[in-house]
């Protein structure tokens, strides 16, 4: 696996063009994720589109080096605005604006990018360690068990991703399952769901649905936010390489959590960032200091979240369901290229993993140049106020949804589903479950009917060792949704809602 | 008699009643739908199991059941004084915020539906950078009109003309 890396690291480094692209990939995702409201998985989605007309490997060199950057680039404006610029910088925000107030941004700005810079690298090792494994463990699985996993991802994406009640998580999931029925059965070439509209035969594309979900529910949501007040960027640029090392072990320990929770169908890097940030302050000397300035906080929260990046990566590869949403997103852009992740894709295409892997090690030196050289330049453009932001991002997404099959459909479709889920989005539905129904639900379909129609007695096909684990994993899930019923409504004393989810 | 104050999650739960609601009627018609595609249709040899129907049919019937749910859970947690009166649906809507945001999804309603395909892309799309700049509160129009035309020319170009990207 080593030398397949270095034999696309190698073939990488002397595309001087693809590397331009790179930086300029991390530098925008930078920029993106820095800005409120704009975030990695809205940036890739709007990216597959623009992008589709370009060769595989700098597609997805730009679309990764976006993503490295985009989840590193949310804690900017944690530390500067104490506003995260996306979900899986919240963490960074409770330690990073209070070291900025004391005037340290420029320190805890250079300390991010280090965390980040080793979480994404501990991602990317664990995915090509990983990575292979899976696959080989994957070739058992027939249609029984994955049609039960995809289940079970989107049911554990609801589960861990809803901000509210989580029955509202799964409520997501069911709809974007729904959502992606509709066309032409694969199985008995019937049509579903089309009403008689001739155009719906097709079903709705995936990449204009993922624009409109996660584009312009965004924009609508934040076109009239005022910009932040940004705190004035003290410190040098370069970051306080002796200063981070003593903290290696944390940041290794980060990196574990971080990539483990990656892997998690839905679960995302904020989840990462969280729970590393939590075990980071569980395990702390100096607890006292978290949420007032802790260095600890700050490099847990980002090697977490970085880390997730890869984590997500490995069911995506090789099981075909996506960690987070921007890898969900991800998987459309894979199958847009020809690309059909799952346990024969080591087999079938070789070179995947091994160029993901390449990207990513150029994505994260990439990430710690660019934080360098443009630090203080690309800080400036937070001070955009979204009144002129969002409506230049509305029509990248309308190019973006438009370029995929060069048809207005697509743009009605992108527009239609955004206006629609931006009123769920409001009332704390999450849309990572959503985008992963939408995905499986092809996969759950025709897998759990082709298991009927193969196996003449069913209770052999459930009752295989991996089947059946994943029945009782699922039926697990469903129980423990029961308590929620029973619970008294001490929650209404409370002044405040629950978090809004991005 | 002094009234009690609305809390933000009995708020959230009266709106979760109304979008439950909403949901549901949707449901129930992919429900119907997805009877008709399991029952109407003649069954392959081996079941009922295989048809087009049966997946959607317990998706929605599972949809259907968890919906059901949250409207008995946000009737139970949330305040419905007022739900439907008039005034109070006028008062939410004539806030500075939710009319911006109304503004906004309806122009860019009309960039897609009626500008896009008509006119040509670096104007309809200057126009409505234009619009949706200016209707902001605070912004002057002499300053969002070259920014518009500027970033309207310079998506044209960079996409259309160098990456060769097909525009609308």
């Amino acid at each position: 696996m080593i030398e397949a890396v270095l034999t696309q690291l190698t073939s990488l480094l002397t595309n001087p063009v693809l590397l331009a692209w790179m930086f300029a990939g991390v530098t925008l995702g930078i920029i993106v994720g820095a800005m409120p409201g704009l975030t990695a998985t809205m940036s890739i989605a709007i990216l597959v589109g623009l992008t589709y007309g370009l060769p595989t490997d700098l597609t997805f060199a730009i679309i990764l080096s976006v993503y490295v950057g985009a989840i590193y680039g949310g804690s900017i404006t944690a530390i500067l605005l104490n506003i995260p610029g996306t979900a899986s910088a919240a963490a960074t925000a409770l330690d990073g604006y209070p070291l900025a107030q004391q005037g340290k941004a420029g320190y805890a700005l250079g300390i991010t990018r280090l965390a980040s810079f080793v979480g994404t690298l501990f991602g990317l090792l664990l995915l090509l360690a990983v990575a292979p494994l899976l696959s080989k463990f994957a070739l058992a699985f027939t249609s029984v068990e994955m049609a039960l996993l995809a289940l079970f991802g989107v049911l554990i994406s609801g589960f861990v991703a809803s901000p509210d009640l989580k029955i509202k998580g799964w409520v997501a999931a069911f709809i974007g399952l729904l959502i992606s029925l509709v066309g032409i059965d694969a199985l008995h070439s019937v049509q579903r769901f089309t009403f008689g509209v001739p155009t719906l035969a097709t079903g709705f594309a995936f990449v204009p649905v993922m624009i409109g979900v996660f584009g312009i529910a965004q924009i609508i949501d934040n076109i009239a936010r005022p910009a932040g007040e940004r705190i004035k960027q003290s410190g040098g640029i370069w970051p306080d390489f002796r200063g981070f090392a003593k903290y290696l072990p944390l940041s290794l320990r980060s990196g574990v959590i971080g990539t483990g929770i990656g892997i998690i169908p839905g679960a995302g890097e904020d989840l990462g960032g969280w729970l590393a940030y939590l075990s980071a302050k569980a395990a702390s000397k100096e607890k006292d200091k978290f949420g007032k300035g802790s260095t600890e906080g700050i490099i847990a929260a980002e090697t977490g979240n970085n880390a997730s990046i890869g984590g997500a990566l490995i069911p995506l590869l090789t099981l075909s369901i996506p960690g987070s949403a921007p890898a969900a997103v991800l998987l459309g852009a894979l199958l847009l290229h020809g690309i059909r992740p799952g346990p024969t894709l080591m087999i079938e295409q070789p070179h995947v993993l091994p160029l993901f892997g390449a990207i990513m090690l150029l994505a994260c030196f990439f990430l710690l140049i660019a934080g360098i050289l443009v630090a203080k330049l690309f800080v400036k453009v937070l001070d955009t106020p979204p009144k002129y932001l969002m409506p230049i991002v509305a029509v990248m997404c309308v190019v973006g949804a438009y370029a995929i099959n060069i048809r207005m459909l697509d743009v009605y479709v992108m527009l239609g589903f955004g206006l629609a889920f931006y009123f769920l989005h409001k009332q704390q539905y999450p849309m990572a479950p959503l985008v992963l129904g939408i995905i499986l639900g092809p996969l759950i379909d025709e897998n759990l009917r082709r298991t009927v129609m193969v196996h003449e007695n069913l209770l052999d096909a459930f009752t295989r060792p991996i089947a059946l684990t994943l029945l009782i994993l699922i039926v697990a899930l469903i129980a423990l949704q029961f308590p929620f019923w029973r619970r008294k409504p001490a929650a209404l004393a409370s002044t405040s809602a629950p978090p809004t989810s991005d | 008699m002094e009234t009690e104050q609305e809390t933000p999650l009995q708020g959230l739960r009266r709106r979760d009643f109304v979008t439950a609601l909403v949901l549901l009627g949707f449901c129930i018609v992919v429900f119907i739908e997805s009877a008709r595609l399991t029952f109407a249709i003649p069954a392959s040899e081996q079941s009922l199991l295989t048809t087009p129907g049966i997946v959607p049919l317990f998706i929605s019937s599972s949809l259907i059941l968890m919906l059901t749910a949250i409207i008995v859970l946000s009737w139970r947690d949330g305040r419905f004084s007022g739900l439907f009166s008039s005034s109070a649906i006028i008062s939410s809507l004539r806030t500075q915020d939710v009319l911006l945001k109304i503004s906004h999804a309806g122009l860019l309603l009309v960039y897609v539906f009626l500008a896009l395909g008509r006119v040509h892309f670096a104007l309809a799309t200057a126009a409505y950078l234009f619009a949706a700049m200016a209707i902001s509160e605070d912004t002057k129009p002499w300053q969002c009109a070259p920014l518009a035309t500027v970033i309207s020319g310079a998506v044209y170009v960079v996409f259309g003309v160098f990456m060769k990207v097909p525009l609308p």
